[in-house]
């Protein structure tokens, strides 16, 4: 991508990249907090208080 | 290399059909139906057909997806057990798969230059595009003006759909509407959930700012109608799960959907007897400006604006046809 010299495929290339780091964290947050409120609950670790969505 | 890619993407389009047959939660079935659609979308992809691969990943994976689990919020999330025929239903199934493989014997190879599809219209169809119209998009060339007919008809299936989808589930519901019930308001959408609310607002502009890139690029690249109004109408339906419906339905009422369902259809056919007016056939959008490619131009957009607003509209009715069902 930045060897191909600056195109504009690469700021769609840019883009996208930037669009894949916000979302995909976000995408992972609302699953584990969907999975924590339907009553999963993670077993391991030192957290034992009920789980919040935050 | 990209036989390898292609044989991937069968196998795991294979194990993923399987897998929805195979799953008992409504529920996951879904979302293995968006991952279908995802690969079937890198697939037509692989195909060079980047036009089709828009609109499989914003329709099939993008909008399916939230329409399905709408139903399933109206529905169960387990699938009943089946009391019917099994032996039955596999015996049909067979001689269907056989007949289906015979019939793929008298396929032409994929890219045969020899097959009947590259014989007759499709060379005329990529010679005369930069004569009569003027576009790099032979696509969108086709879709807009060699076979504006097809894609008339397509906006009017679209239209029929909403309308048989609002018939369907506004039955009933229509006063009760109306009444003012917000007492539980406050409480829909993912107000609760800081992350996805503020990225989510963070992203909806953009959402935007892409849905009507790809309607005003649809000549030039891979986009048009049918893609932008599924984005558009995607980007409406994530502001409605963030902020709640009544919210959106406010930024967006149904009257104005209504408007946008039959406005977009209308402009379609109004290009048309425009045409028509001006002295030429119907659908021919030569006679618009002086010049007629660059009428065929003018067409070409104003069709695809037509299909875009029609699509836009038809999917947020229905959207919000199953979260009104939901409520009551």
């Amino acid at each position: 991508m930045l060897q191909a010299g600056a195109t504009l495929a690469t700021i769609k290339l840019a883009a996208i990249l930037v669009f894949l780091l916000i979302t995909s964290p976000t995408a992972s947050n609302a699953l584990a907090s969907a999975a924590i409120l339907s009553g999963l609950k993670p077993e391991e670790g030192p957290l034992k208080r009920e789980g919040s969505p935050e | 290399m990209i036989i390898l890619f292609g044989v991937f993407l069968l196998t795991l389009l294979v194990i993923t059909a399987l897998a929805i047959v195979r799953s008992e939660s409504l529920f996951a079935a879904v979302i293995l139906t968006g991952i279908f659609s995802l690969l079937m979308a890198a697939n037509f992809f692989l195909l060079d057909a980047a036009d089709v691969a828009l609109t499989e990943a914003a329709i099939g994976a993008g909008i399916s997806t939230v329409l399905f689990l709408g139903a399933l919020a109206l529905t169960g999330e387990r699938e009943r057990g089946g009391s019917t025929n099994r032996l039955l239903a596999l015996g049909v199934v067979t001689v269907t798969t056989l007949i289906v493989i015979y019939a793929t014997f008298d396929k032409p190879r994929l890219g045969d230059p020899q097959a009947p599809v590259q014989q007759h219209v499709a060379p005329w169809y990529l010679e005369k595009t930069s004569e009569y119209v003027d576009i790099p998009n032979a696509v969108t060339a086709v879709l807009g003006t060699f076979r504006g007919y097809d894609t008339l008809g397509e906006v009017f299936v679209v239209f029929t759909a909403g309308i048989g989808v609002l018939f369907l589930l506004s039955a009933g519901t229509g006063r009760r509407r109306e009444e003012p019930e917000q007492i539980s308001e406050p409480n829909l959408g993912l107000r609760h959930y800081l992350v996805p609310r503020v990225v989510g607002r963070m992203l909806i502009p953009f959402i935007f700012l892409f849905g009507l890139y790809v309607q005003f690029h649809g000549e030039y690249g891979p986009g048009g109608g049918f893609q932008a109004g599924a984005i558009l109408a995607a980007a409406v339906i994530l502001y409605a799960l963030l902020e709640g419906e009544s919210q959106a339905l406010r930024a967006l009422p149904m009257s104005v959907l209504k408007w946008l369902v039959a406005g977009g259809a209308l402009l379609y056919g109004a290009v048309g007897v425009a045409g028509m007016l001006l002295g030429g056939n119907f659908l021919d959008y030569s006679v618009l400006a002086s010049d007629p490619v660059t009428g065929q131009q003018i067409g070409i957009i104003l069709i695809e604006l037509g299909v875009g607003i029609t699509v836009t509209g038809v999917l947020l009715c229905v959207f919000h046809a199953f979260a009104a069902r939901g409520k009551t």
